[in-house]
């Protein structure tokens, strides 16, 4: 059996629309909708079964960001790097142009990450294996460097959020040694908090809560050019911005598959990296086409990246390939340079998969999604609400079924007010939740492997490299910001985070933010 | 509307219903994995739910209930209605996890059915290492003892008491070859293949992948028997070091309180089950080990490997007072 089989065809199919329909919903994740498809994929044929994993996963991925130009709710920790940016996109100019450069961006990213897959697996994977946890550890700073300034002008606020998520990531049992910190007797905080639930809280539920708070009854502004020439808005105009920014479409990419293929260090970190280096290195004023440009095509590059590992290695990169790790092992594939040897209808039929998936799939069903988008904000805002509070519940139990995390969503969504009161990002609060547990983790590994002799930090090239990126990155990232301050240039950047369902003039946070 | 809810309702309410004159089982049966979906015990436990159905005429469903180190799962089917509706899988940790204070279940919290798989500790080295064998490592760990280092899993995970008890026996202290603690298998040996640590005790099924690559060398295995999958690599018994360990393993379970019919009929269930080529093959393949152990020698099993590891625990420091 192969690709060109009409199962395989319909598999790949009918993955990409579960996928969209799953990725669509705020608070329903990408991480989830694979999940949820494995018990299936055990009993398929793999040849069914990887292309249907693969469509889910490309396009679900991408379907999150439909979340974030309806309500501002990101799909995964990397969208959250530019929701903020898709939304406003998606409010000034219409929801089809916000979701055609984030679908198409998306597109050119796995592209790009699905050509080095299929190029340099062998050879990515051997530089893979010569990162150990000093290089990890460095990885994890220069994603927390990037995560500040990617908060545009206001750096303390970002710091701050950062921190905070830092601390909220130390609840439970530490990685290393096993002490339990900060659980407070409770049994159900030993396992700390996730990320995933965390996130729907602070993005999805805040907005039921910010509109309960306010009380009233308000109708979404429907922006401009919602209705006019869907296809142009979708396909024309976000194409010839990937024209003229070929540079910032390939280097973002290139950023997604570069972290995406170290196995666990989390490939949201790439998106970050992307995101912030747009803000830091544009000139003139600030530009939210160009940040969800980065941030979505290095976070699909990623996707197909992540496989590199583990295909040829074994070791899974993130949740999704360890699922895929699992139905290998079930159908007795075992995955290394024998698989490449062996059984090269696999491999082509995966690279074939990812070809389609973005090339085909990912446009078709980001067009019906941002159709559905374009829709959905017409919606009266209740009832829009109401869906988004249901679909939070709903998700933040699924991700572990524990009911536990119901309450620590909605938890969440009570800091997130607090936090958007007065004016702190709440992006970099997931990201902070993200990679605390790799920078504690790797810290800790390196410091007890080298019998705390801290020097050790700076023994390895590769660490020293990484090293010196992050020291770049933060000081060309105060010079930057500091002379853009002095320039007075701050707007667009005011509020990013106020700016919610409402707009901005309307909503009593938002102005509180402005005017701090 | 409403009048279909009228009609939908006590349909709804009577599915619900522990119908007691049907004999169980009469509705589908959930099995509580308290681990990640695509880890080994959910992959065993997803294999075995796939030929248990069968067996049962009933759909069995895997759900996966994570968090606290596996303390969330065990407590979900500790706390399960003992009515054979709901079993799960129980792994070593609860051997483990009573010592350090952590939780107060033990394998006593539960009806034990049947041990489905064992995962044996496997001493792997990266490829280019200077050790060809058992011995030359141990001889290079007694010339400069605590330079060579082991991970694998979390400071006091089972891999880790795996470690413990090798050097154990073989006179070397626990500190000759230090515990480099890690989040899983996966990270151990990619630290491995980096170079961070010299020696990883994970299960051969994890390792299996890049052994075939040719990336790691399997020193020994400290199972009883030589594995299927590997049979060119000795046990340490066979090499003179006086040392098995079972390693990670995974019994299905009920709550406690399980009544004692349905019990029987569950263990001949799964005696059917567990040989079938459909279950075995595939586990076979990636390295597990399969042993039949149901009633007493299963007891006998569980409070052996409690001891065991509540021993190699003390020795760790690990045992809270």
């Amino acid at each position: 059996m192969s690709l060109l089989s009409w199962e395989a065809a319909l598999a790949l199919v009918l993955g990409a629309l579960y996928g969209t329909l799953f990725g669509s919903i705020p608070g329903l994740t990408a991480t989830l909708a694979v999940a949820l498809f494995i018990p299936v994929a055990f009993f398929l044929d793999p040849i069914i079964a990887l292309p249907a994993i693969v469509a889910i996963s490309s396009v679900a991925i991408y379907a999150g960001d439909v979340g974030a130009a309806v309500a501002r709710i990101p799909g995964t920790p990397a969208s959250a790097a530019y929701a903020a940016e898709l939304h406003r996109v998606a409010q000034a100019r219409s929801p089809m142009l916000g979701l055609g450069i984030s679908a198409l961006g998306s597109s050119f990213g796995g592209l790009v990450g699905t050509l080095v897959l299929m190029a340099g697996a062998t050879a990515l994977a051997t530089l893979a294996m010569r990162f150990s946890s000093f290089e990890y550890f460095w990885v994890a700073v220069l994603g927390l460097a990037a995560g500040v300034f990617a908060s545009g002008s206001r750096l303390l606020r970002g710091l701050v959020s950062l921190l905070l998520g830092l601390l909220l990531s130390t609840v439970g049992v530490d990685p290393t040694l096993g002490y339990v910190r900060f659980h407070f007797g409770f049994s159900w905080l030993l396992g700390g908090l996730d990320y995933i639930v965390a996130m729907i809280g602070l993005f999805g539920f805040s907005e039921v809560l910010s509109h309960l708070w306010q009380q009233r009854a308000r109708r979404v502004a429907v922006p401009p050019g919602a209705a006019t020439h869907p296809i142009r808005q979708f396909f024309a105009a976000p194409l010839r911005l990937i024209l003229r920014a070929r540079g910032l479409v390939a280097r973002s990419s290139f950023l997604g598959v570069m972290v995406g293929f170290l196995p666990g260090a989390g490939a949201d970190i790439g998106a970050w990296i992307a995101c912030s280096l747009q803000k830091l290195t544009r000139r003139g004023p600030p530009d939210d086409e160009r940040v969800v440009l980065a941030g979505a095509s290095s976070n699909n590059a990623a996707v197909a990246s992540a496989w590199i590992p583990a295909l040829s290695l074994g070791l899974p990169g993130d949740t999704v390939t360890a699922m895929v790790l699992a139905v290998f092992m079930m159908k007795g594939i075992t995955p290394g340079p024998m698989l490449f040897a062996q059984d090269m209808t696999l491999i082509w039929t995966l690279y074939g998969t990812f070809l389609v998936a973005n090339l085909l799939l990912l446009p078709a069903c980001g067009y019906l999604s941002a159709r559905m988008a374009a829709q959905a904000v017409r919606l009266p805002l209740n009832l829009l609400i109401s869906i988004i509070a249901a679909a939070c519940l709903i998700g933040a139990y699924a991700i572990n079924r524990n009911p536990v995390d119901v309450g620590v969503m909605v938890g969440m969504g009570a800091v997130a007010l607090m936090l958007r009161r007065y004016g702190f990002p709440l992006a970099q609060v997931v990201l902070g939740m993200v990679l605390g547990p790799i920078l504690e983790q790797h810290f800790m590994v390196s410091a007890i492997k080298s019998n705390w002799n801290l020097l050790s930090f700076f023994d390895r090239p590769v660490a020293l490299v990484l090293m010196a990126l992050t020291l770049m990155t933060i000081i060309a990232g105060v010079r930057l910001t500091r002379r853009r301050l002095r320039r007075g240039d701050q707007a667009g950047t005011v509020s990013p985070d106020s700016a919610g369902l409402s707009s901005d003039t309307s909503s009593p946070a938002g102005g509180d933010a402005s005017a701090a | 509307m409403i009048r279909a809810w009228g009609l939908l309702l006590p349909i709804l309410l009577g599915s619900c219903q522990p119908a007691a004159e049907q004999a169980w089982p009469n509705r589908p049966i959930t099995l509580i994995v308290p681990w990640k979906a695509g880890g080994g015990t959910d992959t065993a436990t997803r294999a075995l739910a796939a030929v248990l159905k069968d067996e049962l005429g009933q759909p069995v469903n895997v759900v996966n209930r994570t968090g606290g180190g596996g303390i969330v799962g065990h407590l979900a089917l500790h706390q399960a209605r003992p009515d054979g509706y709901t079993l799960g899988a129980v792994t070593v940790e609860i051997t483990m996890m009573h010592w350090t204070g952590l939780t107060p279940l033990t394998s006593d919290s539960y009806t034990p059915l049947a041990l489905v798989t064992i995962n044996p500790s496997a001493i792997t080295v990266r490829s280019d290492a200077p050790w060809q064998s058992i011995d030359e490592l141990v001889a290079a760990i007694r010339a400069s003892p605590g330079t060579i280092t082991a991970s694998g899993t979390s400071r006091g995970g089972i891999w880790d008491l795996c470690r413990i008890g090798f050097l154990q026996a073989v006179g070397l202290n626990e500190a000759a070859m230090p515990w480099v603690p890690s989040q899983g298998a996966a990270p151990a040996l990619q630290e491995l293949l980096a170079g961070g640590v010299d020696v990883v005790t994970a299960a051969l099924a994890e390792t299996n992948a890049l052994r075939q690559a040719g990336h790691v060398r399997v020193l020994a295995v400290m199972s009883e028997q030589r594995l299927p999958v590997a049979p060119e690599v000795p046990t340490l018994r066979e090499l003179g070091i006086d040392y098995a360990s079972a390693g990670g393993w995974m019994v299905l379970a009920a709550p406690e309180r399980l009544p004692g019919p349905i019990r029987e009929q569950l263990q001949s269930a799964l005696r059917r089950a567990l040989v079938k080529p459909a279950f075995r093959d595939p586990l076979l393949r990636a390295g597990f080990r399969l042993r039949q152990l149901t009633g007493t020698p299963l007891n006998i099993f569980l409070e052996e490997q409690d001891l065991e590891n509540g021993l190699l625990m003390e020795r760790a420091g690990l045992v809270s007072p």
